[in-house]
């Protein structure tokens, strides 16, 4: 997966592109340029609602990410591993 | 080798996705939440042992077409390093060619040097660093049997790697100690040039029959500390991968329900030193309770993986592990993202694999699933008033944005 990420050459061995760095800049430039303005969900709002509007979001802003998640991603792994 | 016939395997069973390997019971240090009961025993794993593991491995029909070995103490680079040059070459020898291997050590460090270093940079192999953060937070926990600390001589090591540009994660256990210095453990991670790191918890497992994090008021010390220390990562993108994080994430874009390596029978086969073989979570193997006199399932010398499953006492875990998993379906608003919890954990705060909440999964699961839904909410919505405070960016450098693209790189 990790291999499928590019960085801007100012970036190489410094930054390690992560699910998080990805997501959060994808909001970043979706709330700058869009200034869109979100209904704040909270606690009452059901989990799955939720992660899914989370999810649906993600894959709005960053389909290919989705695409490539490799099938892993669904096993919850033993603690030890990376 | 000639080809072994594939035992028959139902494809609705679990595939082997990793075997965890114990070359020794020893560990050269004494850390004081350790739940392994043998650590300062010295016997180690023999190559014809270990030519059984393969034989009854690479037979059956569990196996998928890449496998994970982890090499699991004990402290795994207490066994000399010309062991591991033999045991890597059989197992490469007597793998099918359509298996790819990948080996992984997890180690505290202290006995790495060069010589490692250039073997693991030859071999493939990927190494995770046991750290608990600076000098008085690891060395509180992480000390030699004559109590000195231990952070000094894993520096060496993550120098060591780094000299060599050798990838590596660090686990951190987390304590009661920890829980205060959030932005110092960040700040350790990034200052070290630290890329990747995880976190587990001080657990109640084995012979550790108490955890720090048991205590009174503990879930919300330990709720405010992944929810700094995640606001942090999110503050500085690309500066520090944390697997629990990533691993959350990824499953919130899954379209399937998650599902916990540890309970599925098969996912995960354990070998002692000695042949014995388990599987769930591998902590159950050389851990004793008062229930069960052991969790060996088999031994490598007579028994093959398929065999495992006709063992009376796997019957009896499976299915009590099973009852968990669904009590779990039933009962947890947090199980599409959980896939049931780790039998282990299960058995020794609860006592019974058939339970369903433990301090594991509350601490491991849901709070990391409620900040990490929370970090994300804050970012969808914007700054607002009830949104989560957002570490403040003159505290922090501000990382440059990511562009995820298949057409080059790019940035924002």
């Amino acid at each position: 997966m990790r291999n499928k990420f590019h960085l801007s050459a100012s970036l190489q061995g410094a930054a390690v592109v992560t699910l998080v760095s990805v997501v959060a800049c994808a909001l970043a430039r979706e709330a700058s340029a869009t200034r869109l303005v979100v209904e704040p969900s909270g606690g009452d709002q059901a989990l799955s609602a939720r992660v899914s509007a989370i999810a649906e979001r993600i894959r709005l802003l960053e389909p290919r990410l989705l695409r490539d998640l490799p099938p892993e991603v669904k096993i919850v792994q033993w603690r030890n591993r990376r | 080798m000639a080809a072994p016939a594939r035992e028959r395997r139902d494809p609705a069973e679990s595939r082997l996705r990793l075997l965890v390997l114990q070359p020794t019971p020893f560990c050269n240090i004494n850390c004081s939440y350790c739940y392994l009961p043998d650590r300062t025993v010295r016997a180690r794993m023999s190559l014809a042992t270990l030519d059984l593991v393969c034989k009854r491995v690479f037979e059956s029909a569990h196996l998928d077409r890449k496998l994970e070995v982890a090499w699991h103490g004990g402290e795994p680079l207490t066994v000399p390093l010309a062991w591991y040059e033999d045991a890597l070459a059989l197992m490469a020898k007597r793998c099918p060619a359509k298996v790819q291997l990948e080996h992984f050590f997890q180690t505290n460090g202290l006995l790495l040097n060069q010589d490692w270093v250039r073997f693991f940079a030859r071999t493939g192999a990927k190494v995770g660093l046991s750290i608990d953060g600076p000098a008085d937070l690891n060395d509180v926990h992480r000390r030699t049997r004559r109590g000195h600390g231990t952070l000094d001589r894993v520096m060496r090591a993550v120098h060591l790697l780094q000299d060599q540009e050798l990838p590596f994660h660090v686990i951190t256990v987390l304590t009661e100690t920890t829980l205060d210095h959030p932005d110092r453990l960040f700040d350790f991670y990034v200052g070290n040039g630290i890329k990747e790191v995880g976190f587990n918890i001080e657990e109640i497992e084995g012979v550790n029959t108490r955890s720090s994090l048991a205590g009174h008021g503990m879930d919300k010390k330990f709720r405010q500390f992944i929810r700094r220390f995640f606001e942090l990562v999110f503050a500085a993108p690309g500066q520090l991968k944390v697997r629990e994080l990533e691993s959350t994430i990824a499953l919130f874009l899954s379209d399937e329900p998650a599902r916990d390596e540890q309970n599925l029978p098969f996912a995960i086969i354990s070998v002692g030193h000695d042949g014995t073989m388990s599987t769930f979570s591998p902590e159950l193997l050389g851990v004793r309770h008062m229930r069960f006199e052991g969790f060996g399932f088999g031994h490598v010398a007579t028994h093959g993986l398929a065999d495992l499953a006709h063992d009376p006492l796997y019957r009896t875990i499976n299915a009590e592990i099973r009852r968990g998993v669904e009590a779990c379906q039933r009962e947890c608003r947090y199980f599409r993202w959980c896939g049931g919890g780790a039998p282990a954990n299960k058995l020794f705060e609860i006592g019974r694999f058939d339970a369903t909440e433990t301090m594991h999964c509350r601490l491991t699961r849901q709070v990391v699933i409620d900040e990490t839904i929370a970090q994300i909410e804050a970012r969808m919505s914007g700054p607002r008033d009830n949104a989560l405070p957002l570490a403040a960016p003159k505290e922090r450098p501000q990382q440059e944005c990511l562009t995820w693209s298949s057409s080059g790189p790019s940035s924002s």
